[in-house]
Formats: C-alpha cells, structure tokens, sequence
C-alpha cells in the first residue's frame, strides 16, 4: 500500500456497499497449470528441475535464512523449468495432474511452545508464511528482526481500508472458530505482553465476530480497537498511530521499538500450519469482474495463472488492478499468476475506454499531495520535463487516487511513474555528461599545463645551455683554446688551397 | 464461479459518457420550458441542431478513422447539437441549425482534435458563426406565446417557406425578448419588473444546474462567480444609471442561466484549477454585462464565452502547482 497522508475517498467515485459482497469463501478450482516467477536473487536456490514429480506442499525454492520465505507446490504435478528471463529470474511450472494430493504433513501443533525463537523463525521460513496483507513480508524475518526480545505491542491488522478488498472480511466471518486459536498462537510467537485487535468500525458484524473471538482468549492480554476507515487506515504506520496511538517515524520498522504487526489473515494462517503443517500454498482474494457485476471471496492457489479466475474462459483479460480500487491498473502481461501478495484483484476482460481528458479537474480534488494531474498529464503527453519538475511531479506518491476518480479512465499513476522514470534517467544523463566534460576539460587542462611545463622546462634547459655556452666564452682557458683552435683550422684550409694551387 | 447476487458494487468512477448523460438530463427541465414557450419550432430547431451534429460527428470519426461506437457513444456530439438548438429562434430557417452545427463539429471541435482537445466550446462556435452570419435570422423571435399558439403544420409551412425572416411583415416579430425591449430606446421597460416569459426557461436551467453541482459534475466556481459578477455590474450600473437593466433581467433573461451552467462549465473549454475557474466565470459575467450594455448584440453569452475561452491558457498558468 502506498499513501502516506490520509484521505477520505471522494465520494462520487465509489457507491459501494461493504456488506453486500457475499463473504462465503470459494474455493477454486485445480488450474491446469501453476506458474511461480522466482526472483534472481533466489533463482540458486530452486530444488526441483524439469520432469520432476511433485506433491501439494512439496518444496520449490528453499531459500537461505533471512531471504525470502521458501515456495512450496500449490497443487501435485510435473515440473517444467523455463529459461532465465531477461532479468534474471525464473519461471517454475507445474502441470498439474489433476490429483491435487498432499505431501506428507507433520503438524506441530503445542509443540511451538517449547520451540527456541530461532527454531521457530526456521521453521515458517521453511513453510513459505509470509504476511497476507499485501507487503508479502515473510513472518520469519519479521520475527527474527525483534532480536529475541520479547514484543512490547502485537498489533492484529484487521482494516482492509480500500473498499473492493473484502478478503479478511471474508476470513474472519466464516473461520470465526480459528480466530481465537489464531490470536492466541500469534501473541505466543512473538510473546507479546500486549495483543491489540484493530478493525474498522464502519462493520458491525466483524465487531461482533472478534468480540466473540477475544472473550474465548485467556492466554493472553487482548484488547480490540476500532479505527476510522479513512483511506489508508490499514497502513501498518497509521495504524499503530490510530490504534495504540504510538508514533513510528518514517523510516523505520516498528519492531525497532519492540512492536510488531500481523495481518489477522496471516495469524490464521500461522495457527493452521501449526495445527496441521500445510505449508502456505494459498490464500483468500477477493476476486472482482465488474463487467460481469461480480465480487467473490476466493480460495485460490499461489501461482494461479490470473487468466484462469475469470468466470467465462472465454473471455481474454487486460488489464488487472491488483490491490483494490485504489491501485495502479496493470496490463495482463507484467502479471500472469497469484502471488501471496494479492489481496484483490479486478479482473478488466476487455480494453477500458480511455477517453480523451476533458479536464474535470476531479483528479485535482483527489490529490492528497494538493498537485494538479489533469495538468501533469498534459505536460507529459507534451514529453515537458521542465513544466513537469516546476509542477512537482516529484511530489506524486503514486497512490492511484487519480486513476480511481478519472471518469475518462486514464492510468495517471502509470504515466507518472513512466515519466518521473524518464526525468531521472535524463537527470543521469546529463550528470553523466557533465561528469565526462568536466573530466574531458581536466584533462585538456592539465595536457596545457604539461605543455606548458615542458616548454618552460625547455626553455630554462636552453636558457641554462645558452648560460653555459656564455660561460664557457667568457672562461679564458677556453678561449686560448678555441682559438688556437681557429688558427689551426685556417691553417689547415690555407695548406689544403695551397697544395691545391 | 457464483454469482454474488445482485451487483454490490459500483465500479470505478463516473465515465465520460455518463457525465454528458446527466448534463443532457439536466437540461430536460429548461428544454421543456424552451418547447412549451416557443412551440414546435423550439422542437424542430432541437430535433435538426442534434440529428446534425450527430450526423457530423459520424462522418468525421469514418473519416478520422476513430471508433464511431466509443466516439458517439461519448454523447458529447449530442449534448453539443441539443445546446445550438436551445440557442435559435423558433421557426428559423432550416439550415442555420445544420450550419451551426456543422461548424460545431467539424472545425470547432475536430479540427483541433475532437473531445478534450477543443480551444473553444463548439456549441458556442457554432452558434457564433450563424449570429454573425445570419444576423436578420437570427434576431427574429416571435412574441410571447404566439409561437407556442402555432399548430406543427403552420410552423412547417412557415420553415417550408424559408422560415420567418421571410415574414417580416408579419406583426410583432421583433422586440419579443426582453433584452431586445431593454435595449430598445423607443420601447419603455419597467425595468424594476420580472423578465418576460423566458424567465421560466431559466428557471428550469437554473433547476438542472442545481442538480450538476450537487451530482458534482461541475463545481460551483465557475457559475458562481459568474453570476455574481453580472449581478454585481448591473446593481452598480443600475445605482448609477436609471436606465439600466435591472438585476434581475440580467440574471433571469437571455441566455444567462443556461450559460451559467451549462455552456461556461464545459471543462473541456474551462480553465481547469479553481483560481483559474473564478477568474474565468468572472470574466465572462463582466463581458455579458458589458456586451448587453454597450455592444451590437442584445445577448451576449456566446460572445463572452468564447472570449475567455481564448484566456484559458493564461488562466491555467495561474493556478499554483501545488495549492
């Protein structure tokens, strides 16, 4: 999530009824394929290669410890490898048999009490838990980057601030019997001495459902807090702010000051690992196709190329927003399967019309940053840097609030971000080229001054030479000889004539 | 995969095409108004100014090799033909609201590169073009209710026979708006009176502008300020000039509201940040007083439009990059 003041959604954008998409959770079905794109950085550490047999669970990528957590298969299948992309990562795909059958689990189950922290943080690596909310920060570096010591705060982030994302909405209404396990395991992973439940408190019956939840917890210190639903409440920063009203400047990670967070989908995810040793291989999205007037919760395995959620396989996608209604819209292209990071996804079927802008100036009103994108967006379909960097296009956050409210569907967001690319790309250049004249005109300098010197040098040589021969006239003994010397000569060229006479 | 039901939730934002949706609804009330005063010409003036700027738009999207479905489906070309036609007289002749229209579309809006690119409001172009060209068309309203009096067949015979310019011998043809009497010399005004029957259009334009600002499709800058401003050259004119046109004429005949509302609050012509916007509207109520006042023509909405239309530039260029 990217905001960083808060702001209320302009209210002509979104007429939007939080409690009417169904919270049942679907489960999707097997796809044909799963594809996993692994990162370059972790490209060495793949186990399988291709024509490989493997089960549900079974590990693809195990990382070293403090990377990212380890990847494991989302269904049963044959592996096949494909070649190293462009950027250096990999592509694992699994065809699936259709079977989806298990690897062999060991549950743990009150065994995690006795585990050390190190032990603890090894073995949710090796289980691929990553945070659900969206920043897909893996739990086990979390957890080792408390340094042993106990968590003053654990923060349960239970506010999906963006309206379309419904899916830990979805969770907590239907495994409400999980919620007080789930709480309970993640207060005693982090050995909290202090649990804090934040929700909206625009959702009564999520309240309700995690009052009921915190009364079944007795091991612990709980407390459930509601927070305003202001766009972006959820924002792990605003909400320790909002919620334990404690200040977490910018750069730095809460658990710097003994505090740390979890999303409540990837507390319950946590207790189901403990309690029955699944690895994470899926998660719930709330998976929006607005052409046809669709919103559901879905089950969906990590991996899932995206193309395969829409209802009619008929259909070709386009473009994709992945975190809710107020995210940056992507071509289908950049974005082929379901990572743990999605929370939502809105699925386009076909090309949105971008229209012509008619300069209603409403992305102006959406602004949190006060700048004018109806105006960025001329200057950057005119390619003007200079009007571009005098407007502070530096200053957009990139938060997609302009996409969200422009009635002619243009990626504003996209087009900034394209172009605050291209003016520090040509801010490079330009350094570069300053760099590489100031060093040409070094060098020209100092060639002039070796120039110089040498003919300075020179001339005092010749000067010392001409000092020297001077000298040696004035000596008298040299002048004896030189022209006793004379005398012979003429001597000499008077016989040689004479004998030639 | 189930569906959720029936649908929860409203996509994204409001598109182009339902923002010209709801300004063409908006006008339904002034529309009415205009019909029921001036008759089956109001309809025929409507019916021609639309069908043409449609036809227009068609053609050139094939020619610009554009998408007709997204470009029409837009509805902009219609909201464009549906203002000319509130803006001529009743019964004139047939090709002035082809013309108008036609200018409209083609060069003013197409030539500088369709939707969103346009310098000046096309409808207001058009409209400029057949008053500057047509003058004697142009200037002939039928008075009061006579027009409305009129059957369909009398009014195609009146169109049929080249519309009522050639009529001009017939009785009270000239003089009919209000602002034509103010500006009469001859004629005396109670200038501390209502404006004549034309107030009711502008009350219901006045209605369907109420409803944009609180469906926020336009904001309030631009017809505040102007407003304000043509209400506060004439209380000043009329405090030192006895003759003057009162206020309320000002605001409530003519073209005033429909202006307003209407024609000065087309972003696309507009400036776009709010500094710029109250300069704009203000600018274009002190050139409807001041053309109303001491200009050739007895309105003056068109005119003054288009001329802040070219300060757009300039008054974007105002607004502070980060406010």
């Amino acid at each position: 999530m990217v905001s960083h003041s808060s702001k209320t959604i302009a209210k002509p954008a979104f007429q939007y009824a939080h409690d009417r998409i169904n919270t049942n959770i679907v489960t999707s079905s097997v796809p044909a394929m799963l594809r996993y794109r692994v990162p370059p950085v972790s490209a060495n550490d793949i186990v399988v290669s291709t024509g490989d047999q493997v089960q549900r669970g079974q590990t693809l990528v195990d990382s070293t410890a403090n990377g990212p957590a380890s990847l494991h298969a989302g269904s049963s299948g044959t592996i096949s490898m494909r070649q190293l992309h462009s950027d250096g990562s990999t592509t694992i795909e699994i065809e699936s048999d259709g079977c989806d059958t298990f690897k062999a689990l060991t549950p743990i189950g009150d065994d995690f009490l006795s585990m050390s922290k190190v032990d603890l943080q090894h073995f949710f690596h090796d289980n691929g838990m990553v945070g659900l909310g969206g920043a897909c920060f893996p739990v086990a570096n979390k957890l080792a980057a408390l340094n042993s010591q106990t968590a003053s705060l654990l923060l349960i982030n239970a506010v999906e601030c963006d309206p379309a994302i419904q899916c830990d909405r979805a969770v907590i209404l239907n495994e409400f019997e999980a919620l007080a396990r789930a709480i309970e395991i993640a207060a005693r992973v982090c050995t909290a001495e202090k649990t804090v439940v934040a929700i909206k408190d625009s959702d009564p019956a999520v309240r309700d459902c995690l009052q009921q939840a915190l009364e079944q917890v007795s091991s612990t210190d709980v407390t459930l807090q509601t927070v305003s639903n202001d766009y972006p409440a959820g924002f792990e920063r605003h909400l320790f702010a909002s919620a334990a009203a404690i200040k977490i400047s910018a750069p730095h990670r809460p658990t710097r000051q003994r505090l740390i967070s979890f999303n409540i989908a990837t507390c319950i995810a946590m207790a189901h690992l403990i309690d029955t040793g699944e690895p994470l291989t899926s998660r719930v999205i709330t998976v929006h196709e607005p052409r046809k007037a669709l919103a559901q919760n879905v089950r969906v395995r990590l991996g899932t190329p995206i193309a395969s959620l829409l209802s009619d396989s008929r259909s070709s996608l386009h473009h994709i927003a992945f975190s809710g209604l107020i995210s940056e819209r992507l071509p289908v292209d950049q974005t082929p399967s379901v990572s743990a990071a999605n929370n939502c996804l809105i699925l386009n079927p076909s090309a949105i019309n971008e229209a012509p802008c008619i300069r209603c100036g409403l992305c102006a009103d959406a602004c949190p940053e006060s700048l004018q994108p109806q105006q960025l967006w001329r200057h950057v379909q005119q390619t003007d840097s200079a009007k571009l960097t005098k407007h502070q296009l530096e200053g957009c956050i990139e938060c997609g609030l302009c996409d969200a409210v422009c009635p002619s569907a243009i990626a504003l967001t996209r087009a900034f971000q394209q172009a605050k690319q291209t003016i520090s790309r040509q801010r490079l250049d330009v350094q570069a080229a300053e760099r590489a004249r100031s060093r040409y005109e070094a060098r020209e300098k100092r060639l002039q001054r070796q120039q110089e010197e040498n003919q300075q040098k020179l001339a005092q040589k010749q000067a010392a030479l001409a000092n020297k021969q001077a000298s040696a006239d004035s000596d008298p003994r040299k002048q004896l000889l030189q022209s006793a010397l004379k005398r012979r000569a003429k001597k000499t060229t008077a016989g040689q004539s004479n004998s030639t006479k | 995969m189930t569906s959720s039901g029936d649908n929860p939730v409203k996509y994204g934002p409001t598109t182009v095409d339902t923002v010209m949706l709801l300004v063409i609804a908006a006008l339904i009330p002034g529309c009415m108004a205009h019909v029921y005063l001036s008759g089956w010409g109001a309809i025929i003036n409507l019916l021609l100014a639309a069908s043409a700027a449609l036809f227009f738009e068609w053609c050139v999207c094939r020619l610009r090799g554009l998408s007709v479905s997204s470009t029409l489906g837009d509805y902009s070309a219609l909201l464009t033909g549906l203002l000319i036609g509130l803006c001529l007289p009743p019964m004139v002749s047939i090709w002035i609201p082809i013309v108008a229209s036609g200018f409209a579309i083609l060069i003013a809006k197409h030539v500088y590169g369709g939707l969103g690119n346009n310098v000046f409001n096309p409808a207001m172009a058009g409209y400029a073009v057949v008053l500057i060209s047509y003058p004697r068309d142009l200037a002939l309203w039928p008075a009061g209710f006579d027009a409305s009096h009129l059957s369909l067949t009398q009014v195609i015979e009146i169109l049929a026979n080249g519309g009522l310019a050639n009529y001009a011998n017939w009785d009270a043809l000239t003089g009919a708006t209000t602002l034509d009497q103010a500006r009469s010399a001859v004629q005396t005004v109670n200038t501390t009176l209502m404006p004549g029957p034309e107030r009711w259009t502008n009350l219901a334009f006045l209605l369907g502008g109420l409803f944009l600002l609180q469906r926020r499709i336009i904001s309030w800058h631009i017809p505040v300020s102007l407003l304000g401003t043509l209400a506060l050259c004439a209380a000043l004119d009329s405090i030192f000039n006895a003759s003057a046109v009162s206020v309320p004429i000002h605001l409530f005949a003519g073209a005033t509201m429909l202006g307003a509302f209407f024609i000065a609050t087309d972003p696309v012509s507009a400036a776009t940040g709010s500094i710029g916007r109250i300069i704009y509207g203000a600018g274009i109520g002190l050139l409807i007083w001041l053309i109303r006042s001491y200009g050739g023509y007895p309105d003056s909405v068109a005119f003054a439009v288009l001329l802040l239309n070219c300060m757009v530039p300039i008054l974007d260029y105002l607004e502070p990059w980060r406010r």
